[in-house]
């Protein structure tokens, strides 16, 4: 009685350790799949929503750079024809993760203002000081820049790569832990199907707290509060941390299903174990 | 069968109901939103003038011109307002720096102007005026006076902008 008291305790730890291992290693998983990946940035960074802020902002800043330079507004617009906003942000966050700046100022964008602006200027046969028209194309580069470029990047590299070291860590070490304990609570049982209901259940039980925590966040708006500047930024990672509620929501269910599957296995071994020591027959054949 | 259900009920639902929730709940206690964010807390992504952005802080008038007043105002602003970039403090001991463009400055020389903020009126008559290669000539040039306000701007003769800036001094008077 005692050891049986014994083995229920110890396949109970043994069933939380599982289960808070399982969940650390899961979102860790699911966290150097998103956090940690630069593909991740590159899919979900840039919204219509944050394209169109940038747009409004880039047209108010050209308004303001159209008044103080005296060169007409539609000159400055043009790099709109070149390629819609949502390029230019996607090439912003694509330099994040390579040598490009992701501000994007540059001196061929600058040369490009210039041409844009001299091109006007003789076109209108107007007299001008290059040197004074070079001042508008570094201006309006910075414009741009500040509008629709990333600023901040080493933070941002920092804290992908931090992500991605640190949720390997995780991830390697909850694995290891989880399977000892696994294998410690099969050890504990001779009916091996009784070890995988405590198996089972801690799976159940991490997939749970990963799917609640997730719900929890988004409904409730939990960690949505980032405080950086601009507010069409705030939204980006309010954005992308629901991106990563939903996949660890996924990742969460897909981990009920497999705990429910050993579960059902192993309810379905003891079952029939069951029926077997009450029917008659195998009492029969267990005598023989 | 009734210790299978037993079984079912408490090891497949309760146990790890109990134990998800209060995973969940220890990993949303124990965390915050800065593990969701590659920059930290008020840190700048992009410059945009937005609600977060620079507000009002009284006006700059003079001749027949009022402007808004902004401390660090974004660029958009500079169209119908100045920016205090930097300084003492309007109506405090020491000099304000004030930036604004050219245009608006037109009519700005050898007036008086008068600067309110929160309904308190301070008034400055024009001292003199120095050019300066960069802003931070200006923002180095400190004038020997109690109080007193710099406006300065980017200078500019028709089309484009030089280097060059003109700062303005201007006085306290009561």
């Amino acid at each position: 009685m005692g050891l049986k008291y014994t083995r229920k305790i110890l396949s109970v730890i043994l069933t939380v350790i599982v289960a808070v291992s399982s969940f650390m290693g899961a979102v860790a998983f699911v966290m150097a799949n998103t956090y940690g990946n630069q593909d991740f940035y590159e899919k979900y960074w840039c919204s219509d929503e944050l394209a169109e802020e940038c747009e409004k902002q880039l047209d108010e800043s050209f308004s303001a750079l159209s008044y103080k330079s005296g060169i007409p507004l539609d000159v400055f617009n043009a790099v709109k024809r070149e390629a819609d906003i949502k390029y230019f942000i996607d090439q912003a966050v694509k330099s994040l993760f390579s040598d490009y700046d992701s501000t994007l100022y540059n001196e061929n964008r600058v040369d490009y203002f210039y041409s844009l602006c001299t091109m006007y200027l003789k076109a209108n046969e107007y007299h001008y000081s290059e040197k004074d028209i070079k001042n508008v194309a570094r201006e309006a580069t910075k414009v741009f820049s500040d509008c629709v470029g990333i600023h901040n990047a080493d933070m941002i590299r920092d804290f992908v790569s931090a992500r991605q070291k640190t949720s390997n860590t995780y991830f390697s070490l909850s694995l290891i832990v989880s399977m000892l304990c696994i294998a410690l609570i099969a050890l504990l049982y001779k009916e091996k199907e009784k070890g995988f209901l405590y198996i089972g259940s801690a799976i159940i039980a991490s997939g749970t707290g990963q799917l609640m925590m997730s719900v929890a966040s988004v409904i409730f708006g939990i960690h949505s509060k980032f405080d950086v500047f601009p507010v069409a930024y705030e939204e980006v990672l309010i954005h992308l941390k629901n991106t990563f509620m939903l996949w660890n929501s996924v990742c969460g269910a897909a981990i009920i299903v497999l705990g429910a599957l050993i579960f059902a296995l192993a309810i379905r071994q003891v079952a029939l174990k069951e029926y077997r020591s009450n029917s008659r027959y195998y009492k029969v054949v267990g005598k023989l | 069968m009734k210790a299978i259900k037993k079984e079912i009920l408490i090891k497949g639902l309760l146990i790890p109901l109990i134990i998800g929730l209060l995973l969940s709940i220890t990993f949303l206690c124990f965390t915050d939103s800065s593990i969701f964010s590659p920059v930290s807390r008020n840190a700048t992504i992009a410059y945009h003038n937005d609600e977060k952005g620079a507000k009002p802080i009284g006006t700059l008038s003079f001749d027949k011109t009022s402007l808004n007043l902004y401390e660090k105002a974004g660029y958009s602003d500079f169209v119908h307002g100045a920016s205090v970039e930097q300084g003492s403090g309007i109506g405090e001991i020491g000099c304000s720096y004030i930036k604004l463009f050219q245009n608006n400055a037109k009519t700005l020389l050898n007036r008086d102007i008068t600067v309110t903020l929160k309904d308190l009126e301070h008034y400055y008559s024009y001292d003199s005026s120095f050019l300066a290669d960069s802003e931070f000539s200006v923002l180095l040039n400190k004038p020997d006076m109690k109080k007193c306000i710099i406006l300065y701007y980017q200078k500019s003769n028709g089309i484009g902008f030089s280097d060059k800036y003109e700062a303005l001094v201007y006085k306290e008077v009561q």
